[in-house]
């Protein structure tokens, strides 16, 4: 469980990366969700405790996050990078014992371990290849398995799915969420469709604020009402709803311009008739990052 | 220890070392075995400089570092260490490897009592100039978490020390020094006292490391240097 109260992490060029943040992440998969630079990468970097905070309490299984207890945090920590290099001339195999050796792993329990994590990564039958022959989808597997060779109580994942084909992201997402049974997982993603299919909970932060903290379902039903559809029968029609609306959807068909639009009220545009559709994660999380800027509209 | 064989020694380091000591070997013959020391480690010690810098810097270069430093201080600088040594270990072979090399260029006897002789220096002042520059390097390169910063500083001080600036040290600051001794080795006899002075340095460094592999990476972006 982790429990972040008041956390504000402020660059000397007075820039802050996250301003007064609170949010209680128990087990299970939690996501993380913004726009680049809203601040989620700085939530990681202060989780992993390359970043010490400015202000606030961050605490990790009872054990508050300070420089006194780095060691105790680093310890409980799993963490996948965005964008993780592997060493190109280690195999699989190597890589991981490389990671067990370096992470303190009892020597009896880490070829148990790697087996596992290589059963359940489906890496076995790749455990020879050397990493710079790997595929993107399997290094970010090896990546998720080094990450899960401390057994941490907290695994930390940044965008695991970017760049994937769709075979390899659904791959990923499941083993997400069997690894998150038994453990905290903070789950970064611009990507909505994933955590829609992964999380019960998640937070959407925007320049260095929290502007959601709950369930999917319940950020799906505060956008009820508010997601409509329209067939437009030319450009100028587009760019005219454009101007007001929130775009989320465009598409062409042979009636015309299929759109899907985000509003607090019914949308009003001369001879334009619209209906109310059912929102999907995207357009709630589109809907309520775009909060604020409906009141300028 | 085998991963950090793999690590620190890849093919490409292997083959631009053994090329750099064999161009320079073409380049700059030699008459006497004693010449071969003036030539060799110096030449030795600005091939240190660069084939050891990135042991630990290379956990930045590769996108690597934020998992590295998660793992406990000791180990990661036990690796860090192991990498050092395993880079030092064969610099010093192609020592050993080169002298002889040089020896053929000269058409010299093999095997004459100076010959091998003054390979035993060889090996001795390698062992410690070599130290002292590796560690100079991987230092520096660590302090400042950058590759180029450290790699400007350790050249600058291999010029300082082969350079007309070195006449103004004293003799016991001066690490590729040598005393004249007309009787033996063709005149000149390198000075061990102030080699042992810079290994002590090196050594002393490479235990420094033990901070700076601690240190978190992202220090910088929390001072503002985004």
């Amino acid at each position: 469980m982790i429990e972040i109260r008041n956390l504000t992490v402020q660059y000397k060029n007075g820039v802050k990366g996250l301003d007064n943040v609170n949010l209680t992440i128990s087990n299970g998969i939690y996501g993380l969700l913004g726009e680049n630079g809203a601040g989620k990468s700085t939530l990681m970097n202060v989780l992993t405790t390359l970043l010490t905070p400015t202000r606030g309490t961050v605490i990790v299984n009872s054990v508050n996050v300070i420089p006194q207890n780095y060691t105790k945090v680093k310890k409980m920590i799993g963490y996948l990078p965005q964008e993780l290099g592997m060493y190109p001339n280690l195999t699989v195999r190597e890589t991981l014992e490389y990671v067990a050796a370096l992470s303190g792993v009892n020597p009896i329990k880490k070829k148990e371990k790697i087996e596992y994590l290589l059963e359940r990564t489906s890496l076995k039958e790749h455990e020879k290849k050397k990493n710079k022959q790997l595929s993107g989808g399997m290094k970010r597997r090896v990546g998720l398995a080094q990450a899960l060779i401390t057994d941490p109580q907290l695994l930390i994942v940044d965008e695991p799915t970017t760049g994937l084909d769709p075979e390899e992201r659904i791959r990923i997402r499941n083993l997400l969420v069997d690894f998150g049974r038994d453990r905290s997982v903070l789950f970064s993603s611009h990507v909505v469709e994933d955590l829609a299919s992964t999380c019960n909970d998640l937070c959407i932060l925007k320049k260095g604020k929290k502007i959601y903290d709950g369930t999917i379902q319940h950020l799906i039903c505060e956008a009820d009402n508010h997601v409509f559809s329209c067939m437009l029968s030319s450009e100028e029609e587009f760019l005219r709803v454009q101007e007001r609306y929130k775009i989320t959807g465009k598409n062409y068909s042979n009636e015309g311009i299929d759109i899907r639009l985000v509003s607090r009220s019914v949308p009003d545009v001369a001879g334009i008739e619209f209906q109310y559709v059912k929102p999907t994660l995207e357009d709630a999380y589109i809907y309520k990052s775009s909060s604020e800027k409906f009141e300028e509209i | 220890m085998k991963c950090n064989f793999k690590i620190s020694l890849p093919l490409y380091k292997l083959l631009y070392s053994m090329v750099f000591m064999f161009v320079m070997a073409l380049i700059r013959p030699t008459v006497t075995p004693i010449e071969i020391l003036t030539v060799i480690e110096p030449n030795l010690c600005f091939l240190a400089i660069v084939f050891v810098a990135d042991i630990y810097y290379c956990e930045f270069r590769e996108n690597r570092i934020n998992v590295f430093y998660l793992f406990p201080d000791r180990l990661k600088y036990k690796a860090v260490v192991q990498r050092f040594l395993i880079d030092f270990v064969y610099l010093v072979l192609l020592d050993l490897i080169f002298y002889w090399i040089y020896i053929l260029f000269q058409n010299s006897n093999l095997f004459t009592k100076e010959i091998i002789s003054i390979y035993g220096y060889s090996i001795l002042m390698c062992f410690m100039t070599v130290l002292f520059f590796a560690s100079l390097s991987v230092t520096m390169v660590n302090f400042f978490q950058n590759m180029w910063f450290g790699l400007v500083i350790s050249l600058a001080v291999w010029f300082v020390f082969n350079t007309k600036v070195k006449e103004y040290l004293p003799t016991v600051l001066n690490i590729f020094a040598y005393k004249i001794t007309p009787e033996i080795n063709g005149g000149i006899t390198p000075y061990f006292f102030n080699r042992a002075l810079y290994m002590v340095v090196g050594i002393v460094m490479l235990i420094m490391n033990y901070l700076l592999v601690k240190r978190s990476p992202m220090r910088k972006v929390k001072e503002g240097k985004k």
